[in-house]
């Protein structure tokens, strides 16, 4: 009989009603913690741009003898890779392993020992599951970048770097375009690239600092904290393209969902009146029979 | 009424302090460092401790408690760079005292090098806390 599939389609309807609630509510969350996380890196930046000046000025008046900065064959690599700790967020991971995942494999063809730092459940298990040495991993940062954070990753890479662990440090992360965008990056961290402690405007570098204590002291001081900021940069930049990518993944969601709801409404409408149709056939038949 | 300059306290997660002081003291890594207006360009290293910027002449203080960073004086602008800065409203005295009791049990019966510097370093911290709310 047509009524029974008036039934089922009604129960799916119910229930795919419920998972677009789901996914609603979870798109609302993603936009909140996203509109958090970006508000946390905007607030960050004067610190992070304050400290690379300083960078610049002392890197123009000095040496950079610093160990941080010496470049040696590579013999081992140590790649950082962030991804997050739970899913629904579309292919956000999947981007960032794909070329986390590439980048390893060439480094390793090309004759180098080859480590992950992962940080993010979702990259731990996925190279730890296929056997690739995992140097260390964190899984419970939870996409809220903090600065305690940026300053255990750095101090373990510097850490790694400086006894010669790994001769290189490199870091894959999605890097924040837009709402709609994020693109998956390999970026070097250590040694740090003179480049990216060059001087922009000479205007600045020219003026004559007294520096306390002498200039190679306070490198010492610097180039630790500017590296750990670096890694909290990176950090919240990685997390800001989280929520918004599950946002976007979420609300994408929410619209198939309502599609299929609609498409769904259609069709139990149909049989509904399908089935009235042979009913009253029935009726009118009987009736004629009389 | 002496003349002042403008200071801005950054640290990792927020622009902490932005106003006018006739005269700061900093906490550098050689002794406090003291600024008044027009003073010369100057980059010192910062140490855990209590930062005091006077507002006017009357002497009206604000006292922060700050981490390890960075002090830029340049053109009547102080630039400090610092890991924390807790105004003294901020600081829960009490967890600074336990803090500090904590600190110094470890610094006693530390061997390790590294584990001494971290100790020596958390109690500066709690001492710092402790000094910008006036309990020590």
């Amino acid at each position: 009989m047509a009524g029974a599939g008036v039934k089922i389609l009604n129960k799916r309807i119910r229930s795919v009603k419920n998972t677009q609630q789901i996914t609603k509510a979870m798109k609302m969350v993603a936009a909140a913690k996203l509109q958090r996380q970006q508000g946390k890196m905007l607030a960050a930046r004067p610190y992070a741009r304050k400290l690379t000046e300083l960078m610049q000025q002392l890197a123009a008046s000095a040496e950079l003898t610093e160990p941080l900065f010496e470049v040696r064959p590579v013999h081992k690599r140590l790649f950082i890779v962030m991804t997050s700790d739970k899913g629904l967020c579309g292919s956000y991971n999947m981007n960032i392993i794909k070329l986390a995942h590439k980048a390893v494999d060439e480094s390793k063809a090309a004759g180098v020992e080859t480590a992950v730092y992962a940080i993010g459940r979702k990259g731990a298990e996925y190279f730890r599951k296929r056997g690739y040495e995992v140097f260390k991993s964190h899984e419970d940062f939870g996409g809220d970048a903090d600065s305690s954070q940026g300053k255990a990753v750095g101090d373990d890479a510097v850490g790694a770097f400086l006894d010669g662990t790994f001769d290189e440090v490199r870091v894959i992360y999605a890097a924040f375009v837009s709402t709609m965008t994020q693109t998956p990056v390999d970026k070097p961290l250590l040694p740090i690239a003179p480049e990216a402690v060059e001087d922009e405007d000479e205007g600045k570098a020219a003026q004559d600092f007294i520096w306390e204590p002498g200039r190679d002291e306070l490198f010492g001081v610097l180039v630790p904290l500017y590296l750990r900021n670096r890694v909290f940069m990176t950090l919240s930049e990685a997390f800001t393209s989280e929520h918004a990518a599950r946002m976007t993944s979420m609300s994408a969601a929410t619209e198939n969902a309502g599609e299929l709801i609609d498409a769904l409404t259609l069709q139990r409408n149909r049989e509904r009146q399908a089935a009235i149709t042979s009913e009253l056939l029935d009726i009118v038949g009987g009736a004629n029979a009389l | 009424m002496a003349k002042s300059f403008k200071v801005v306290i950054v640290t990792p997660d927020k622009t902490a302090y932005e106003g006018e002081a006739v005269s700061a003291t900093i906490p550098g890594l050689a002794g406090y460092i003291g600024i008044w207006a027009n003073h010369a360009p100057l980059v010192a290293a910062v140490i855990p401790g209590v930062v005091t910027l006077k507002k006017d002449d009357m002497g009206s203080e604000l006292r922060m408690a700050v981490g390890t960073g960075f002090v830029e004086v340049a053109d009547n602008v102080v630039n400090l760079m610092v890991e924390t800065c807790e105004t003294a409203g901020e600081i829960d005295a009490e967890r600074a005292t336990k803090a500090l009791e904590r600190a110094r049990r470890r610094l006693a019966d530390m061997q390790d090098d590294i584990d001494r510097e971290r100790a020596r370093l958390a109690v500066a911290r709690a001492e710092a806390r402790l000094r910008a709310v006036g309990k020590k």
